[in-house]
């Protein structure tokens, strides 16, 4: 009896071995049935880049058109632990890929770390860097946070009632830092009286911290609200929905998630920037480089009646006139907004 | 404060409360009976999904937590199968189940929401009145956190003042006493099991429909295990255990207040509140004696 | 598993039997194996309405497992059971056998510590569909029964804080509210003091008085001779004889339990000489030790005590009154609060269990599984693991197998230890051989001093016997023991003086040749002590 229920037990234990196994292999992308030409990889920290809120869901339309139009070999790790970018990149390296992205600042260390190891295969950041890795096939598409910042500040600020702005965020990480200090500028330029609140929920991914961060703004006059998070969007969507806030969304559009509570969302051009590298790489000049993309790179999705048409005609006014360089907000940091 | 910003307050404390009471009372009775319910937080995790995906395909909240109850009573059957039939170690069969629950959930999420983030329809079990309760604080409640109230009076009445009570005691006291003296152990914690599993999935979908209204990977985020530890801070006892969730609501709901208020002290520091509140909670009650069968597994009949 | 072939093996068909007629119990040709071990082999018994039957024999002859067939808890492989005079089904198990009046009192009782005796008792009538006892009916019925057996308990106590004979009380008193008329106890004396045992003796005449049916399961002959109407005795899973009380003698049901002469073996000890005259120098010594307990009062409150070169000084006292606390302050297991722990002079109470083992300090503990060694290791690593870093086990730090297995099998010859060979796991060896194991260890460190807490708890005869000489011929070698046993018998055999301990102090102390064992067991209860 003590020997069968043993086996039993182990038996168990495979079982249960099994199905992590087989949850882990499931999501892994199925592979292209063509050969493709070209090899290309994306690093993300989070599950489901596709479906996030934010940055790294921006990257979608140009993943689709480099997989679907130029039918290249393009293979996602998700989850990747910052602590594993450097090996996951290697990995990739090593498998005699072509191009490694690097879509967060995040990846920023392995990103100037693992590129010199492999001169041969491109190293490409398409996120806030400084400086590029000492690679010669290395580059940077780098989005000028700061204007998309204060882009941001202004819509809001015009689409407010209250003046009151509520801005949120996973970490307080230096990007969202410089971005939230152009979001009060901007604001600030439209409405001199706007008061922004900055709020941490301590993660990216915690739904119902974040619900609560959102509804205590509401509850303190905010009635636009701004978040740059993972996961955990829908709980700033839940609980404006609830109080009657709106939400402008971040680098994607977000009208399908929560079509109730999205004002509109600033659309950063993502695919864009994959375009030209991979023309650049398939006419042999792609070259070292970063490349800074300002207000050009970004656009404003439609509003879908949730502002009047006045309204929507000068936030459309202010913006071509920011792209059109004839309103620039100056570069202020407000320390204030970290921690 | 404000009359508004106090009710608000309390509102915010029994949203984060009503999750962890059900996962407490789950737990609770689980270890009362002699089983120890590491699963708590995967149990959750399936009734938040299943909860959330029968609530979007039927438009229907509630017909959602009947979704919840019934993966909860799987989920039961599941860890009793591993834990009381086996019998396999009870904390490893649960941290096992717990990742399990983890990677099946995300991988169900994955392959059956096809739009990205988005929220679930109809509100109906945020507040008992909807919208229209605004300002009335007792309309503003969620219908599950009532349930959830009202179960544990009934876990407390059942448990200390009824003869089936003793009986479940018993079986967490002695397992040999309660054989003795004619209860089939196996049966009886099985049964245990799957009322645990279901309590601990309606911890669950109170969550997902009666607090956020969507789903992502892992969306539990520990506060099964929170609820772990409000047990012992409870000692043992449902309405001490509610308390303590209540307790760990309002450092959650503090935490977001004091940086709203904008103290001066690094937000962080509140935002660790409940969880230096439940490391307290456990390291307070070190020495706390719980139900002597918990995490033994029974090899008699 | 259990009920595999039960329903050939039971019977064809329950109901009424001719030849069970007139017997409260009958159990007819019982075989049961343990995959190779043969528990019972063809054993027939017949219980009179209103006896008390005791059944004796070694640890292993098969008694216990016997009456927990009787009682549904195993089935049998063979054999029929009949009750009151009906062949019982396939279906027989405790609750059925409770349901007709059958009910057992097991050796580690079924008591739930944190309930209150009312609701221990209570447990059995209750179901998951009434939610409302009738508390009060109960608690009067209750309150009678206890009037009529004469148990003082009060209902409402919960029950850890009850003595351990209470505690049995509680049990009986459960069995007989559930209407228990044959009642089954195993080996129920072992655990309570001489007077309780008079009781307890007196109880089971009163029951028999009332009609009730008796079975004790019990290894001591005089128990079994002063109260058994009828003895059986069982030795290697068979039925050696079943004799009237009146027409046997001790030394008749001992031949018959152990297949040889053990007359003389008691008067062997007895003649041995007191060491008093000869006592060397002290060896152990404490002095006002005082050990920190539960709930504030010290588990063992000022004890001074020496034992001398070759000594044997016996600890008598009620399991629970301060005699382990004792022991594991003096081993080094827990830190006295206050007082010196000496050992040939030198004060060793900073020292921690190692520094006190090289001193030459052994230790023979409570609980062979939990102190004294590991189940799950084989015999070998248990008997080379306190000497592996020393020459020659191990060499350059690196141990030699083969030198293990040879000291093993040397030390299992020597102190003999029955076990296939020295790779099987010790827990899957019989209690005696054990404690032999354990034995082996300690004396193979050459000890000064030992400190052996109750070295023959749940051996049989032999094993037994074999102990008690080991530690005699220790102490000749001129080692200083220290014994403590809640088993009476044995301090009276083996020590040179007796101190009886009571409530964490000692309260009387006795020198061989004037053991009164009348006094030491009242004050063992806190009774009789001088003033």
């Amino acid at each position: 009896m003590k020997s069968t229920s043993r086996i039993v037990r182990l038996l168990a234990i495979a079982v249960v071995l099994a199905l992590v196994v087989t949850t882990g292999v499931a999501c892994k992308p199925e592979p292209q049935a063509e050969q493709p030409e070209v090899k290309i990889a994306f690093l993300y920290a989070i599950a489901n880049p596709e479906r996030a809120g934010g940055w790294d869901r921006a990257d979608w339309p140009g993943i689709v058109y480099l997989r679907d139009e130029l039918g290249w070999e393009v293979a996602i790790a998700e989850n990747v632990a910052y602590s594993d970018s450097w090996n996951i990149a290697r990995n990739y390296a090593d498998n005699g890929y072509d191009i490694i992205v690097f879509p967060s600042n995040g990846f920023l260390d392995a990103y100037l770390e693992v590129a010199p190891e492999y001169p041969n295969t491109w190293f490409i950041m398409t996120s806030l860097t400084d400086t590029l890795p000492n690679s010669p096939r290395s580059a940077a598409w780098v989005p000028d946070m700061y204007m998309y910042g204060a882009v941001v500040g202004m819509i809001a600020a015009k689409a407010s009632e209250t003046g009151v702005i509520g801005v949120s965020g996973g970490m307080p990480i230096p990007v969202l830092e410089l971005m939230y200090s152009g979001i009060i500028e901007g604001a600030k330029y439209v409405n001199p009286d706007a008061r922004v609140i900055v709020s941490w929920a301590g993660d990216w991914v915690d739904i119902p911290k974040h619900r609560e961060i959102t509804e205590l703004q509401i509850q303190q006059g905010a009635d636009v609200i701004f978040t740059v998070t993972g996961p955990a969007t829908t709980g700033v969507f839940e609980a404006a929905e609830a109080g009657g806030a709106k939400v402008i969304g971040y680098a994607a559009d977000w009208y399908d998630d929560a079509p109730n509570a999205v004002l509109t969302s600033l659309i950063v051009d993502k695919k864009r920037m994959y375009v030209d590298m991979a023309n650049q790489f398939l006419s042999d000049t792609l070259e070292k480089k970063m490349v800074m993309c300002g207000a050009e790179y970004f656009s404003i999705a439609d509003f879908r009646g949730s502002l009047p048409d006045d309204k929507v005609a000068e936030i459309q006014d202010l913006f071509e006139k920011v792209k059109a360089g004839e309103i620039v907000i100056p570069v202020v940091e407000h320390p204030e907004v970290g921690p | 404060m404000t009359d508004q910003a106090v009710l608000q307050f309390g509102l915010a404390v029994l949203r984060a409360a009503t999750p962890l009471a059900f996962c407490a009372l789950g737990v609770l009775l689980a270890e009362r009976a002699g089983v120890l319910n590491i699963a708590v937080e995967g149990m959750m995790l399936c009734g938040s999904l299943a909860a959330v995906l029968t609530a979007v395909l039927t438009q229907n909240a509630w017909l959602g937590v009947v979704a919840a109850v019934v993966v909860g009573a799987v989920t039961g059957l599941v860890l009793g199968a591993l834990v009381v039939l086996l019998p396999a170690d009870q904390v490893v069969s649960g941290i096992a189940f717990n990742i399990t629950a983890q990677g099946l959930t995300s991988f169900i999420y994955k392959i059956t929401v096809i739009r990205g983030v988005q929220l679930i329809g109809p509100a109906t079990l945020i507040s008992l009145a909807g919208p229209a309760a605004r300002g009335n604080f007792l309309a503003s409640i969620s219908p599950l956190t009532y349930v959830a109230l009202v179960l544990t009076c009934l876990a407390w009445v059942f448990l200390f003042r009824t003869g089936p009570g003793l009986l479940w005691r018993s079986l967490g006291e002695s397992a040999r006493a309660s054989h003795a003296s004619g209860m089939n152990v196996r049966r009886a914690r099985m049964a245990v099991l799957v009322l645990s599993g279901v309590l601990c999935a309606l911890g669950g979908a109170s969550l997902t429909l009666a607090w956020v209204r969507s789903f992502t990977d892992n969306i539990t985020m520990g506060r099964g295990f929170i609820a772990l530890a409000a047990v012992y801070f409870g000692r043992w006892n449902p309405l001490l255990a509610v308390l303590s969730c209540l307790l760990f609501g309002a450092g959650e709901a503090l935490a977001f207040r004091a940086q709203a208020l904008g103290s001066g002290i690094n937000p962080f520091y509140y935002l660790m509140l409940p969880y230096v509140l439940t490391l307290l909670a456990v390291g307070l009650m070190g020495r706390a004696v719980g139900p002597k069968e918990a995490g033994k597994p029974y090899l008699g009949g | 598993m259990a009920a595999r072939g039960a329903t050939e093996a039971v019977g064809p068909a329950e109901g009424p039997d001719e030849a069970f007629v007139g017997q409260a119990a009958v159990l007819e040709g019982i075989h049961k194996s343990f995959g190779p071990v043969r528990a019972l082999v063809d054993v027939s018994l017949e219980l009179k309405r209103g006896e008390i039957r005791a059944l004796v024999g070694e640890n292993g002859a098969g008694k216990t497992t016997l009456m927990t067939i009787l009682y549904g808890m195993l089935k049998p492989d063979q054999g029929h059971i009949g009750i009151w005079g009906r062949r019982v089904g396939s279906g027989w198990s405790p609750r059925e056998a409770m349901r007709q009046g059958v009910g057992m009192l097991h050796q580690h009782f079924s008591l739930v510590p944190t309930h209150t005796v009312l609701e221990n008792v209570l447990l059995p009538q209750l179901t998951w569909g009434a939610l409302r006892p009738d508390w009060k009916k109960h608690r009067a019925a209750l309150g009678k029964l206890c009037e009529e057996y004469g148990f003082q308990l009060r209902l409402d106590a919960p029950l850890r804080t009850l003595a351990v004979g209470q505690q049995q009380q509680v049990e009986i008193l459960k069995l007989l509210y559930q209407g228990t008329r044959l009642l089954i106890l195993d080996e129920p004396t072992s655990v309570l003091t001489p007077q309780q045992i008079d009781s307890l003796l007196n109880l089971l005449a009163i029951l028999r008085r009332q009609g009730h049916t008796v079975v004790l399961i019990t290894h001591k002959l005089p128990e079994a001779m002063s109260v058994a109407d009828a003895i059986t005795v069982l030795r290697g899973g068979r039925v050696i004889d079943t004799v009237a009380r009146d027409s046997t003698t001790p030394e008749a049901l001992a031949r018959m339990m152990v297949n040889r002469d053990i007359s003389g073996l008691d008067l062997e000890f007895e003649s041995r000489p007191s060491a008093e005259g000869s006592a060397g120098k002290t060896v152990l010594a404490v002095r006002d030790l005082v050990v920190g307990g539960e709930g504030g009062r010290p588990a063992v409150d000022g004890v001074s005590l020496e034992v001398k070169r070759g000594e044997i000084l016996g600890v008598a006292g009620v399991a629970g009154n301060g005699q382990m606390e004792l022991a594991q302050a003096i081993v080094g297991l827990s830190q006295p609060s206050d007082g010196p722990v000496v050992m040939s002079g030198k004060d060793i109470t900073r020292l921690d269990v190692r520094g006190r083992k090289n001193l030459g300090l052994g230790f023979i503990p409570e609980d062979r599984h939990e102190h004294a060694m590991f189940p799950e290791m084989s015999v070998r690593d248990n008997l080379t693991l306190e000497r592996l870093e020393q020459p020659p086990l191990s060499r350059a730090g690196l141990v030699r197998t083969q030198e293990c297995r040879r000291a093993a099998i040397e030390a299992m010859k020597e102190y003999d230890v029955r076990a296939m060979g020295p790779g099987v796991p010790t827990g899957t060896l019989s209690g005696g051989n054990q404690q032999k194991v354990v034995l082996a260890r300690v004396l193979s460190g050459k000890p000064k001093v030992i400190v052996a807490c109750q070295p023959t708890r749940g051996l049989d005869f032999a094993a037994t016997r074999y102990v008690r000489e080991r530690l005699w011929a220790a102490s000749e070698e001129g080692v200083g023991i220290l014994l403590i046993s809640s088993e009476l018998e044995e301090l009276l055999t083996l020590s040179h003086r007796i101190v009886v301990m009571f409530r964490g102090r000692i309260v009387g102390e006795f020198k061989r040749g004037s053991f009164d064992i009348e006094r030491i067991g009242l004050l063992m209860t806190g009774q009789g002590r001088t003033p």
